[in-house]
């Protein structure tokens, strides 16, 4: 038997690579789909747990005032130092996203760009926000530049119009994950160096209009999301209490979510940002999914799915939205309306980030921890241009780092100790506000069937394609079993449940 | 729509002694891929980290197979079957793509988001 030599084709392969380790957006997954034991115990533990915690907020009352923390120390006098290294970083990486799309490699694994936005950015940070504590008011490099801006001209400011809230940040944040989940150029280093000018070009102009802590606060896509995921974070820089000796700021370890119960109730342009975030990072598992590919049949196809997926995304969105807006109806009409829908809704809705963190995790913890080695080579030739700064261009990242089961039993745990925490805050709030506390655990039934539902589909992503949503094509087994007779006549196929597929 | 890339059967043979292999290492496994037509849904070929692991293809019409995350390439024409030999080391879930080498351009065209196959290597 001939063996061919794999250098005759070296540019069909790097060709092929091209998009392929990066498929969309980001580099590609090497999950092995969950067990079915796995996925059974999570599902079990899912329904478990809801009850459990219900039952146990039918006779505890949620202790009244703050949560607790534990103070580290102030930081006053750290904070300067510390601040102006994170600020300085956050700018120069930008410059360097910038510098190295526009001029380097287009080769999307060789030039630093793509996997510093996509997977040390975007995903590395997005755990690193909710997991340990919200660094990004510092690291924005928008807030940095326009402080430098304002030392040249000082800003005329206006009034941020009250009506728009954070309907800037949810157009944003909808062009982004599209950009990222659908476009068939999130890879290309160039394209995203344009959107990085692009997106900088646009929110220094609107600080200026604005002034920095409003579009910040309401207008900035980015500085909203890690403001969400931030007050999951078990580490924050809290006010000093009043009792304090200290005065300014105090880094304190609270629980892990609980900043999530402090917050006032946001606006319906938040119940609709949150909903998208949480409906993009379930779509960027569903995409690779033998189900999606299965509704993707259905949907009007074009060449590259742009336009299924495109209807997925924002399908999706519109799902989980009259899901949880339905579900808070159930709830004014069982709890007798007297606070209406929408006012329901906005109370509940930071009661879903533990869901969607969770899942975050379940999703990408290997794909961060083999992805993000990347980075040590790239740093040292950030252009792709055969430079070796630091003499670590030649590593390649390790895909054995995590072993399959350990990444099975992360993915499981932290799926279903966010749908705890979620459904743990929800009673906390209605226990709080709702007048009995009858009215406060029968009410919240229809939003703990949503979060269970949210929960579900969170854990059969993970799963597929073990969760076989249709059955395997019939030509095909006829063909294995086929081409199986002419290897043993004897042996018969057998159907694999687990993968689904024909073996003998 | 994809094109032209595709296949199709597969068969795996074990090293199970109910097929009288005596002299064959346990844990080593063939897959023989036959590139012909177009697939709907991947493939899957199921092995456990440790294996040795021989994949043979035979096409229709000359191919590239790339094993993703494993860096691996395979080629094959009609009448000169590909061969590669590989043990399983790290876990995962690589995906398998197909590229037409016979028209220029035609590995570009081809879409990645559904791979041909898959590589699953479980843990012990």
């Amino acid at each position: 038997m001939n063996r061919y030599a794999a250098w005759p084709l070296f540019a069909i392969a790097t060709g092929g690579l091209t998009d392929a380790a990066f498929a969309h957006g980001t580099a590609e997954r090497y999950d092995l789909p969950l067990p079915l034991g796995y996925y059974v115990a999570g599902a079990a533990l899912i329904v478990a747990m809801s009850f459990v915690v219900m039952a146990i907020f039918i006779y505890r009352e949620p202790r009244a005032g703050p949560y607790p923390r534990f103070d580290i120390f102030s930081v006053d006098r750290l904070r300067g130092p510390i601040a102006g290294a994170l600020q300085a970083f956050g700018v120069f990486a930008l410059v360097a996203i910038i510098a190295s799309g526009l001029f380097g490699n287009q080769h999307p694994a060789k030039n630093l760009a793509p996997t510093l936005v996509w997977v040390a950015w975007w995903v590395g940070l997005g755990l690193f926000v909710p997991l340990i504590a919200n660094v990004w008011p510092a690291l924005n490099p928008w807030h940095t530049l326009s402080e430098l801006i304002d030392r040249v001209r000082k800003p005329v400011v206006r009034i941020y119009p009250a009506r728009l809230a954070e309907w800037p940040a949810v157009a944003a944040l909808l062009v982004f994950v599209w950009i990222e989940l659908v476009s068939p150029f999130a890879s290309s280093p160039r394209t995203l160096a344009v959107l990085a000018l692009a997106y900088t070009a646009g929110t220094l102009a609107a600080i200026s209009i604005y002034g920095r802590e409003a579009w910040l606060k309401q207008g900035e896509a980015f500085t909203l999301v890690f403001n969400l995921l931030g007050r999951f974070a078990p580490i924050a820089l809290l006010p000093a209490d009043a009792c304090d000796r200290a005065s300014g700021h105090i880094l304190a370890v609270r629980p892990p979510s609980a900043g999530l119960l402090s917050a006032d109730a946001p606006s319906n342009a938040v119940v609709a940002f949150l909903l998208l975030l949480l409906s993009a990072v379930l779509f960027d598992g569903l995409l690779g999914t033998a189900f999606w590919r299965a509704i993707e049949r259905w949907l009007p196809g074009d060449r590259e799915g742009l336009f299924a997926a495109t209807l997925g995304l924002v399908g999706i969105w519109a799902v989980f939205l009259v899901a949880y807006v339905g579900a808070c109806a159930a709830m004014a009409a069982v709890t007798g309306g007297h606070t209406p829908v929408a006012g329901l809704s906005r109370r509940y809705a930071l009661t879903l980030v533990p869901i969607a963190v969770g899942y975050a995790m379940a999703h990408n913890f290997s794909y961060v921890l083999v992805q993000a080695q990347a980075l040590l080579a790239l740093v040292s030739d950030p252009f792709g241009w055969g430079w070796n700064l630091f003499g670590t261009a030649g590593l390649e990242p390790d895909i054995g780092i995590v072993d399959a089961r350990t990444t099975w039993r992360v993915a499981v745990a932290a799926i279903v100790l966010g749908h705890i925490m979620s459904v743990v805050l929800a009673h906390i709030i209605a226990l709080r506000t709702e007048p009995t506390r009858r009215s406060a655990v029968l009410g919240l039934m229809p939003l703990t069937l949503v979060m269970v539902a949210y929960t579900a589909v969170s854990l059969s992503i993970i799963a597929d394609p073990l969760v076989r949503f249709r059955t395997p094509d019939p030509d095909y087994s006829a063909l294995i079993r086929q081409g199986l007779s002419g290897q043993s006549a004897t042996q018969k196929p057998r159907y694999c449940a687990t993968s689904g597929k024909w073996f003998c | 729509m994809r094109c032209g890339a595709a296949l199709l059967m597969i068969c795996m043979v074990t090293s199970a002694p109910a097929w009288g292999q005596g002299t064959a290492l346990q844990g080593d496994k063939t897959f023989v891929l036959h590139i012909e037509s177009v697939a709907k849904e991947p493939l899957v070929l199921r092995t456990q980290k440790g294996d040795r692991v021989r994949l043979e293809v035979e096409a229709n019409r000359p191919v590239v197979l790339h094993i993703h995350g494993l860096g691996i390439e395979i080629m094959a024409e009609p009448g000169r079957p590909g061969e590669i030999h590989l043990t399983a080391k790290a876990t995962g879930r690589f995906p398998i793509h197909v590229h037409e080498t016979a028209y220029p351009g035609a590995a570009k065209s081809h879409s990645h988001r559904t791979p041909f196959a898959y590589l699953e290597v479980h843990p012990k």
